[in-house]
């Protein structure tokens, strides 16, 4: 699962984008105030999300998504979610699990170098938790992986990966988004 | 001089932890072009391969004979790992197993045999 310091490095990569493209919009002429602006804007789109992220999980004393184990094509992964809020938090009811898999390639020639990644699965489900959250809740997650999907591999330049990301949805407060991976086995069971 | 010998399967598709079985044949085994080859080398393995940096994940790779071909066959086999990518053909990343034979000839350009099959996930009852 993403802990806090993930978050505080995209604010601070963010941040220090921001700077160099509010650097180069300032002190370049014609072009340069074109792209100095778009890299500034972009840097402080990473920023704000981070600090989103940041926002939403401190609502929380502990939290904790991890996938009980790996899952065959065609099975049940099993993810165990916990929450334990500072305060009650209203829900909204909108909470939703969802799981991706990806194929991503990397490619490198020289100084260039470019990554390719490509959404190869994704479904999303309803999450079912109280409409007030309060006190410290534990959930076992069920969630289907289809037979049709390549398994969970790692090369040194190519992956297959599965995550199943957790939103909850809190009332007049950032969502909170939770990440973990899933181990999908090469295996079907008949 | 590629069809003096060929690559052979027993099946075209197998799982992961299966057994591959094969054999190089030679239709003509007293041509004079494979009594100048050295070796016959064989590799069996997944080309990943796509929009990224290409890599092979080898399951066996070596000489299969040593010397000049006199024989009509050379059966090969070797077992696929348990774990392990599966045939796919994606948009940026593709796997591709194959099983690659090579003439291994003297001052010569090594003539070379490739033949593709699918691999699957295993089967558990």
């Amino acid at each position: 699962m993403k802990g806090n310091g993930q978050h505080v490095g995209a604010i601070i990569f963010g941040a220090v984008f921001a700077v160099i493209g509010g650097a180069v919009a300032v002190f370049t002429e014609g072009f340069g105030v074109v792209f100095g602006g778009v890299f500034a804007l972009v840097g402080l789109a990473i920023m704000a999300n981070g600090i989103r992220h940041l926002v939403a999980r401190s609502a929380f004393e502990q939290l904790h998504l991890a996938a009980v184990g790996p899952v065959p094509l065609g099975g049940t992964a099993e993810l165990h979610l916990v929450l334990t809020p500072k305060r009650a938090l209203r829900l909204t009811g909108d909470s939703k699990v969802k799981v991706t898999t990806t194929e991503k390639a990397y490619y490198s020639a020289g100084t260039s170098s470019r990554t390719y990644t490509n959404v190869l699965f994704t479904r999303e489900q309803p999450l079912d938790l109280p409409q007030l959250l309060s006190q410290h809740i534990e959930r076992r997650i069920a969630v289907p992986i289809p037979t049709d999907i390549p398994p969970t591999w790692s090369g040194k330049s190519n992956w297959f990966y599965t995550t199943v990301e957790v939103r909850v949805d809190v009332d007049n407060w950032p969502d909170l988004v939770l990440e973990a991976p899933v181990e999908v086995l090469p295996e079907v069971h008949q | 001089m590629s069809d003096v010998f060929g690559v052979w399967l027993e099946r075209g598709a197998y799982a992961l932890g299966d057994t591959v079985a094969g054999k190089v044949v030679f239709p003509e085994p007293g041509n004079e072009k494979l009594a100048k080859v050295s070796a016959v080398n064989l590799s069996i393995h997944a080309r990943v391969h796509g929009s990224g940096n290409g890599e092979r994940v080898e399951v066996w790779r070596g000489p299969l004979h040593v010397g000049p071909v006199t024989m009509r066959e050379l059966p090969f086999s070797a077992r696929l790992p348990e774990r392990g990518p599966l045939s796919w053909q994606g948009r940026h990343v593709k796997v591709t197993w194959e099983v690659v034979a090579e003439l291994d000839i003297p001052w010569a350009i090594d003539p070379k045999r490739t033949l593709e099959f699918k691999v699957g996930p295993r089967r558990r009852g």
